[in-house]
């Protein structure tokens, strides 16, 4: 399994697109964290909830808001299994790989550590632009083990994110479908379903799931705790892992 | 099945069927490719021969039916790149990918040494262009790429669809060569092509499907053999040429070039009669069948489109295609 992984690894690091897409999630995490630093000091960033930059907790808490590299990880998680069947590799890996079940393990074990290492970067770029912004305000810097969980956490989300676009892209196979679908449901079915029923947040796959790395701003929503956010995260993985690996071996590669 | 013949087969199908909705793509296809030897596998387009292959490797599931690579399902092989080689029509490269990442991610996945790499890159003539990424190869640089992975665990088996499609003359040559040594060694090879004259040259068995059912399965010389011997006659006097032959019991058949095709005589005997006659002869030779007849003859149906007839030139690749196997 490990040279699977490794070849998986090795499958992101040979094109570019990793670079691209790490590139453009680290500049976003940049903008938003400037944006929520300016912001926080002014009546308009009080009204919508920030806060200054006060505490190490404060700074975790910047870390987790301000690390916009998910939408980023999903979509290349996603192209790992996707980019098989666009391009017709799928044949090669399989004929050297037989082992539907393999193959998509590796794939999913491979995203994750690409997954935490993207979120963890991120969150280590608001740290250093936070650091440095309050630094040259002339402002106490709250540096502390908070923030490193932070980092952490975010690192954790990516990972979780990473596997479950891997999956979910084995799984549905159009590169198209899987990235709109998964973009879709980020950004417009859970914000929009969670919104009517917000009942239903903490059972979704994206902001329910925070719960095991982080609190809710919105003080409405009770997120399960860390130990049943982390089920929860475990659970849509396995789900989607065994609907993968039941769809492939039944399916003509 | 006995061990012996098992021990024979490189790959065994029996009974392979595959159904997409209504259309029967394969229908009880059973067939052997001989350890040591190069099996043909020929039909026209859309006969179910990619199927099929793909049916083999274990990329399609049979409806029915099934197919073992020595003695085993491909699915249940271990390290299965370095028992067979294949190289698909449908094998895809990332086109962001370089040759030798795509080689080498292929050596991590079969668990093979990397320097196998650069084996079968200088192997097929693409060291030069190790480093260069897929979108910018040539189709037959693509077949080169795809025939160097086929190779990377020095496999015993080889399952090749249209390996020469895109190659310069100089590189079906070297396939040829490649594949008569390699059976040779002890290899067994079974390769699907619309080049009919291709597989004359290097193939020991052809199997022959249409519409998915198997047609024949035999040696290249009996197939061809089958087709018997014709002599080519052309005299000025074509009509009393054609009544003295059909008089010494010959069968004369019309030829497009005007000439006379003569069956069930020999080319001695067209000759006496000819002579008996006082006819003067401007040709006078013997035809063998060759195997784009036998094909013609058991599919009813032309070479497909792309084919090269035999004593055609081959194909000319397109652009980047400069090494030479």
């Amino acid at each position: 399994m490990i040279r699977l992984v490794r070849a998986e690894v090795r499958k992101v690091r040979s094109t570019r697109l990793w670079i691209g897409l790490g590139l453009g999630g680290l500049g976003l995490t940049g903008l938003a964290t400037l944006l929520l630093l300016s912001l926080a000091n002014t009546d308009q960033g009080r009204l919508s909830g920030l806060h200054p930059v006060a505490t190490a907790e404060d700074l975790r808490r910047l870390v987790f808001d301000a690390a916009g590299v998910l939408a980023f990880v999903l979509v290349l998680a996603t192209t790992m299994a996707t980019s098989e069947f666009r391009y017709g590799t799928a044949v090669g890996t399989y004929l050297a790989t037989p082992s539907r079940m393999r193959v998509i393990t590796a794939k999913a074990l491979s995203a994750a550590p690409i997954g935490f290492v993207y979120g963890a970067v991120a969150g280590l770029v608001v740290v250093l632009l936070a650091v440095g912004w309050l630094a040259v305000k002339g402002e106490p810097v709250p540096f502390g083990s908070p923030a490193m969980t932070g980092v952490a956490q975010v690192g954790l989300q990516g990972a979780y994110g990473a596997v479950l676009a891997v999956c979910f892209g084995a799984l549905v196979r159009s590169q198209l479908v899987a990235i709109l679908g998964l973009l879709g449901w980020l950004f417009l079915i859970e914000p929009l379903a969670t919104a009517v029923q917000p009942a239903l947040t903490r059972w979704t796959p994206f902001a329910g799931v925070n719960g095991a790395f982080n609190s809710t701003t919105d003080p409405g929503v009770v997120l399960l705790g860390h130990l049943g956010a982390l089920a929860l995260a475990a659970a849509y993985v396995a789900l989607l892992w065994a609907a993968a690996v039941w769809a492939e071996r039944r399916r003509d590669a | 099945m006995s061990d012996a013949r098992a021990a024979a087969a490189a790959i065994e199908v029996r009974r392979l069927s595959k159904r997409f909705g209504a259309v029967n793509a394969v229908d009880r296809l059973s067939f052997d490719v001989p350890i040591g030897s190069v099996t043909g596998f020929l039909g026209p387009n859309g006969a179910g021969k990619t199927t099929t292959l793909r049916m083999v490797l274990g990329l399609a599931i049979p409806s029915s039916g099934e197919a073992r690579v020595l003695g085993e399902p491909y699915r249940a092989l271990e390290r299965p790149l370095s028992r067979v080689g294949a190289a698909l029509e449908t094998t895809g490269f990332h086109p962001g990918r370089s040759a030798r990442a795509h080689l080498e991610i292929a050596c991590l996945e079969g668990g093979l040494d990397r320097a196998r790499a650069d084996a079968v890159l200088s192997l097929t003539g693409m060291g030069e262009f190790a480093d260069m990424r897929v979108r910018g190869f040539s189709l037959g640089m693509k077949q080169r790429l795809a025939f160097a992975t086929a190779l990377l665990g020095e496999p015993t088996v080889l399952v090749l669809d249209e390996p020469a499609n895109g190659l310069d003359p100089a590189g079906v040559a070297w396939l040829r060569g490649f594949l008569r040594r390699f059976a040779e060694g002890g290899g067994a090879v079974l390769v699907s092509s619309h080049l009919l004259s291709e597989v004359a040259e290097i193939a020991d068995r052809v199997v022959v499907i249409d519409r998915g059912t198997l047609v024949a399965d035999d040696t290249v010389d009996r197939l061809v053999g089958a087709g018997g011997e014709t002599v080519v006659v052309r005299s000025p006097d074509q009509d009393r040429l054609r009544s003295a032959v059909e008089t010494a019991g010959g069968v004369v058949l019309g030829r497009p070039d005007g000439a006379l095709g003569v069956k069930q005589l020999s080319i001695e005997r067209v000759g006496e009669v000819a002579g008996a006659q006082g006819l003067v002869l401007h040709e006078l030779r013997r035809e063998t069948a060759s195997l784009e007849d036998a094909f013609l003859a058991l599919t009813g149906t032309p070479p497909p489109p792309g084919g090269v007839v035999p004593g055609a030139p081959p194909i000319r690749p397109d652009v980047h295609d400069e090494a030479s196997p």
